[in-house]
């Protein structure tokens, strides 16, 4: 037995089922040449430090993915305060603000690992310790913790209206409390430190180092949106699935209660 | 941890991580796809991710 | 709507009174809890002393967090808020509600807490009025964010698990400037700690607006 197509269901072309379109395939042959580029920039082209080495080049990881991080989640509270202004239950309008906000703190907490587990390497190498109890790291730690918890709110089973209701409201809670996190811990961390003030910041960076360091932020810049065009297609196929799923109960619960 | 170990580890991490995650996105997405494509006959798959 | 919020706190207290959970229940546990930091800390009465201040804030973290979900979870069976919902009460009144009975049932843990901390924790206190304004305007900073995250994370399976992993990160400064300014009205530390009781004031304030704002949109559709 053949269904006919709901209408809210686009035509599946094979190319649409796996999520890639012409626009996406340059994103990502850009992309992976930026990151080519990149990789020989970073390791080879770019000098070492002169006070730091070749640890240097961490930087170019740990420093453009806290600012891809911090334009993923500022995307998520712009998204998730537009769904809730523009969301008609009814019509199931506006729900790609939601699936927008879901895909970029998604990719918003990758890069907060990355952030996170490049900057602990950093800091082995020129601090000699894993960890500083500093506002920044501090901070991120929080802001990791805080999406994943947005995250593991969007996949709770429940009506998926409401689910998206909550989890915009809480991204928008979060957006605020990122700030007062931070300006908590810095304060904290100021007022403790009676010596050094050097711990935790990073060196001026100037030169041949500034520009890979901007050409990094691009092409991670590139990279993450790939991610999120691709996670946000995903998430629209996952939604379509759940669709069809209920509507499969609702059909054998039907043809149950004719018998 | 010498200077050149933490760049090799970092990088390689870093590539690993986000070329696991973009793999991840598009297979599921294929998955999916095919789930959809097939029809409403089939019974949901229980598919774990 | 201050009427409305008293007759939801009202109700919730009585539920309380009726069920004798927080002291028959959570505050047994918060001392527990203290008891077990002993054991953590191999006795050492002086790194018990010093810490004591943070150790606080933790027990009423991991209390205060049951009282959260309690209150939510008191609505109905499965914790959902169709009975407020139909109540006809503003959603802001019900957030209020919920915030006053959470503020009255962590002040009387909070009291047994302080009790264990000066027998088992050796506490002096040496400034009674910040020890006091710190410890209120925490519980007022702890109690408008639960009420927000705890309607959050309300009537929904997996709540139990996921309320925690919300509502810290909310509460990290609250816990960090109520521990500091403790620290200061303890005698440990010479830090401002009025400074530190300000700012769990602004972090009040914030929380109420933004609770005040969003109720609305939560009770919305469920």
């Amino acid at each position: 037995m053949v269904e006919v197509s709901d209408q809210k269901t686009p035509k599946l072309s094979k190319s649409m089922s796996m999520t890639a379109t012409p626009a996406t395939r340059v994103l990502a042959t850009v992309s992976a040449g930026a990151s080519l580029v990149l990789l020989l920039l970073a390791l080879i082209v770019s000098p070492a430090d002169v006070v730091q080495g070749d640890a240097v080049r961490m930087l170019y990881i740990h420093v453009p993915s806290i600012w891809v991080a911090y334009g993923s989640f500022g995307l998520t509270a712009c998204t998730s305060g537009l769904f809730i202004l523009r969301y008609k239950r009814r019509t199931d309008r506006g729900r790609h603000y939601d699936r927008l906000a879901g895909a970029a703190a998604e990719v918003g907490v990758v890069f907060t690992g990355i952030t996170l587990f490049s900057g602990m390497l950093w800091g082995k190498v020129t601090w000699g310790s894993y960890w500083q109890w500093d506002a920044r790291l501090t901070t991120t730690v929080l802001l990791f913790v805080t999406y994943l918890g947005y995250l593991a709110l969007r996949r709770l089973p429940a009506d998926p209206g409401v689910r998206a209701k909550r989890a915009a409201i809480m991204a928008l809670v979060s957006f605020v409390n990122v700030p007062i996190v931070h300006f908590s811990v810095d304060w904290w961390r100021t007022l403790h430190q009676k010596a050094s003030l050097s711990i935790g910041r990073r060196p001026e960076i100037t030169g041949d180092m500034y520009w890979t360091l901007m050409y990094s932020a691009l092409t991670f810049t590139f990279v993450a949106t790939w991610l999120m065009i691709h996670r946000y297609r995903v998430i629209r196929l996952e939604e379509m699935r759940d669709e069809e799923m209920l509507q499969q109960q609702l059909r054998e619960r039907r043809s149950e209660n004719s018998l | 941890m010498t200077n050149i170990g933490t760049i090799v580890v970092g990088y390689s991490v870093t590539i690993f991580s986000v070329g696991f995650y973009a793999a991840w996105i598009v297979r599921r997405g294929v998955l999916i796809g095919k789930e959809i494509g097939i029809g409403s006959q089939t019974s949901p798959t229980d598919e774990t991710d | 709507m201050f009427h409305d919020a008293f007759l939801v706190a009202r109700k919730d207290l009585i539920i309380e009174r009726r069920a004798h959970v927080v002291l028959g229940q959570v505050s047994p546990l918060g001392l527990l809890i203290l008891v077990v930091f002993g054991f953590a800390f191999d006795a050492n009465v002086e790194l018990l002393r010093l810490g004591s201040a943070g150790l606080f804030w933790v027990a009423v973290l991991f209390t205060g967090l049951l009282l959260v979900q309690r209150t939510f979870d008191v609505e109905t069976e499965d914790g959902n808020l169709d009975a407020l919902r139909l109540s006809g009460f503003v959603p802001q009144s019900i957030f209020l509600g919920k915030v006053i009975g959470l503020i009255v049932q962590l002040f009387l843990l909070e009291f047994a807490l302080i009790i264990g901390l000066f027998v088992l924790f050796d506490v002096t206190v040496v400034d009674w009025l910040l020890f006091l304004s710190a410890t209120v305007l925490g519980t007022f900073a702890f109690s408008v964010c639960g009420a927000l995250f705890g309607a959050l994370a309300s009537g929904i399976r997996l709540r139990s698990t996921l309320l925690p992993l919300l509502l810290i990160p909310v509460l990290a400064p609250v816990l960090l400037a109520g521990t500091r300014a403790h620290e200061v009205a303890f005698g440990l530390s010479s830090a401002p700690g009025w400074n530190w009781t300000g700012l769990l004031l602004v972090i009040t304030a914030v929380y109420t607006s933004l609770g005040l704002v969003a109720f609305g949109p939560l009770l919305e559709d469920g």
